[in-house]
């Protein structure tokens, strides 16, 4: 998939307002209904909308995913939408990937999901065996939307490489590479295998501070934090 | 990932010593940087007659970092025959010509009793078997001060004293393990805080802790771990960013670790680095003006202490014997 000039601007800015949604709702809690689509004031087939929601794949619906709270027919529609309208590069290990964590979120979030929501079975995982750490990180980076409540063989793959991923959130900290470091923390969040001394907690809260100017850094490292308190 | 297309770089790298070639290429450092320091070896110059004592200290340094890396060499025993005797020639040279057979250490103690700077650069010096009285009655007196224990220095220096106190026989090292608990290294912190000046208190307090390699035991267990965990991060950063005198000090700890990574690619760069004349430049690439001697001097050194420890540990590694 990819997005081009004044499309391509506009498809970002909807990323970042998707993402800084949902980073609130995760932050904030379960308190008020959420509502994506209707506060995103656009019709469910605005092909800029489904395009973002494309890119966030499953964390469109991290709110349901992660806090439990309802979600409505217009979210399920846009997901669903975006699902359809950017089906899989099947050479591409991220775009099977957040496809596949799309379409399951959406197959879990109940029966209003769109026809494209197939329980299908899961990618294959034997990339994260090989490769160096640099490589796991950049990887393990663009499918964080997949570190969510629900394990996938992911999960287990990514504990099997947790040293190799700390060092990653090392590096992605060093290099003010806040979207990467939040991403690469989450994983190690929802693994619970962070080493001791990475001090993983104190490095999410500064990319928090100093980092959340990206929303999607934003809502990887209030989904870290949600994961680490073991919500859901 | 970087833009960077780097020639001839072998992959993987990781726990093994990458071969014969690897080894090769690391020894190869090494020789070229004694070579240079030789043909420069008038950067190592002493004072002229009447400068003052801080001049003095400045050239107190080089001298001093040379005279380590000449017992490091001498230590290792991995240098071929005319390697050895160049780095011989280089410390005859030191401590005859610059140090005035350590006369000029005995001056700065009398203008300066309590200064750590002499002795400091003193053990090295004894160590490989020069000696001058006078400076170690000095220093035995003074080091029984209060006023020095009670020096006011960053925690990783106050280690390396009590290292040099060990080392030149004026204590019994007792101190070492609670000056060592006052790192910052000690205390295991995020390795994400790790910045330039750290990196350097880092390094600083595993090459006093080990007596610059003398006795890579004394690195507990705990601290072993936390840097195999996290030095290949650092290494990654400094290649990436060109400081090839940091890079080389962060080679040299991967080398005492218990089971070095010997970074491939990290080796290669570091190689790549290196002047045709054995210099390697502090970061990026050499400039055109400046004091070359002063700016060189300390990376080449480091390039002869990471070829060093690095060659050392891969043939005990090729041997199989135990480290």
């Amino acid at each position: 998939m990819t997005t081009t000039g004044r499309n391509g601007s506009a498809v970002h800015e909807t990323v970042q307002r998707i993402a800084h949604t949902v980073a609130s709702a995760l932050h904030n809690g379960g308190g008020n209904p959420f509502d994506l689509s209707a506060s995103l004031i656009t019709h469910a087939d605005d092909p800029v909308a489904l395009a973002a929601a494309r890119v966030l794949g499953a964390d469109v619906l991290a709110p349901w995913a992660f806090l439990g709270m309802p979600v409505s027919q217009g979210d399920l529609a846009l997901a669903g939408g975006a699902a359809r309208a950017f089906p899989p590069d099947t050479s591409s290990v991220p775009s099977t990937w957040t496809h596949w964590g799309l379409t399951a979120a959406l197959h879990r979030a109940g029966p209003g999901g769109a026809p494209a929501a197939v329980a299908a079975a899961e990618p294959e995982v034997a990339w994260a065996v090989d490769g160096s750490w640099q490589q796991i990180t950049h990887r393990f980076a663009q499918l964080a939307s997949l570190a969510g409540p629900t394990a996938t063989a992911l999960l287990p793959a990514a504990a099997a490489r947790a040293d190799d991923l700390s060092r990653g959130f090392v590096r992605a900290m060093r290099r003010q590479d806040w979207v990467q470091a939040a991403a690469v923390g989450r994983w190690l969040a929802a693994a619970g295998c962070a080493p001791a001394s990475l001090g993983l907690a104190a490095g999410l809260a500064l990319v928090a501070q100093v980092g959340a100017g990206d929303a999607r850094a934003a809502l990887h490292v209030r989904a870290a934090q949600a994961l680490a308190r073991g919500e859901r | 990932m970087t833009g960077e297309t780097p020639k001839r770089v072998p992959r993987g790298g990781g726990a093994d010593t990458g071969g014969a070639g690897a080894t090769a290429l690391m020894h190869r450092v090494g020789s070229r940087a004694v070579h240079w320091l030789e043909e420069h070896r008038g950067g190592f110059r002493a004072p002229d007659r009447g400068a003052s004592a801080d001049e003095v200290k400045e050239f107190f340094k080089p001298v001093g970092e040379l005279a380590l890396m000449g017992r490091v060499l001498t230590r290792e025993g991995v240098a071929g025959t005319s390697q050895a005797a160049q780095m011989r020639r280089l410390l005859d040279f030191a401590w005859r010509d610059v140090l005035d057979g350590g006369g000029l250490l005995a001056w700065m103690q009398r203008g300066e009793p309590l200064s750590p700077v002499p002795l400091e650069v003193y053990t090295a010096f004894r160590e490989l078997g020069y000696h001058h009285p006078e400076v170690e009655r000095h220093a035995r007196l003074m080091v029984s001060t209060r006023s020095w224990q009670a020096l006011e220095t960053l925690p990783s220096r106050r280690l390396g004293l009590t290292r040099h106190e060990a080392r030149a026989e004026l204590t019994s090292g007792t101190a070492t393990a609670a000056a060592l608990r006052r790192t910052w290294l000690a205390q295991t912190p995020e390795p994400w805080t790790v910045d330039y000046h750290i990196a350097y208190l880092v390094t600083h307090t595993v090459f006093h802790l080990t007596d610059w390699g003398a006795r890579l035991d004394a690195l507990p267990g705990d601290l072993a771990d936390y840097l195999t965990l996290w030095l290949p991060a650092w290494v990654d950063e400094w290649r990436e960013k060109e400081h090839w005198d940091l890079l080389g000090e962060l080679l040299v700890v991967d080398a005492m670790l218990p089971t070095p990574a010997f970074d491939g690619t990290a080796w290669q760069r570091f190689a790549e680095a290196q002047g045709p004349d054995g210099a390697m430049p502090l970061e990026r690439t050499r400039s055109a003006d400046g004091d070359e001697f002063g700016t060189l001097y300390h990376p080449t050194l480091v390039a002869v202490f990471a070829s060093t420890m690095a060659t050392s540990r891969a043939l005990t590694a090729l041997n199989g014997s135990p480290s």
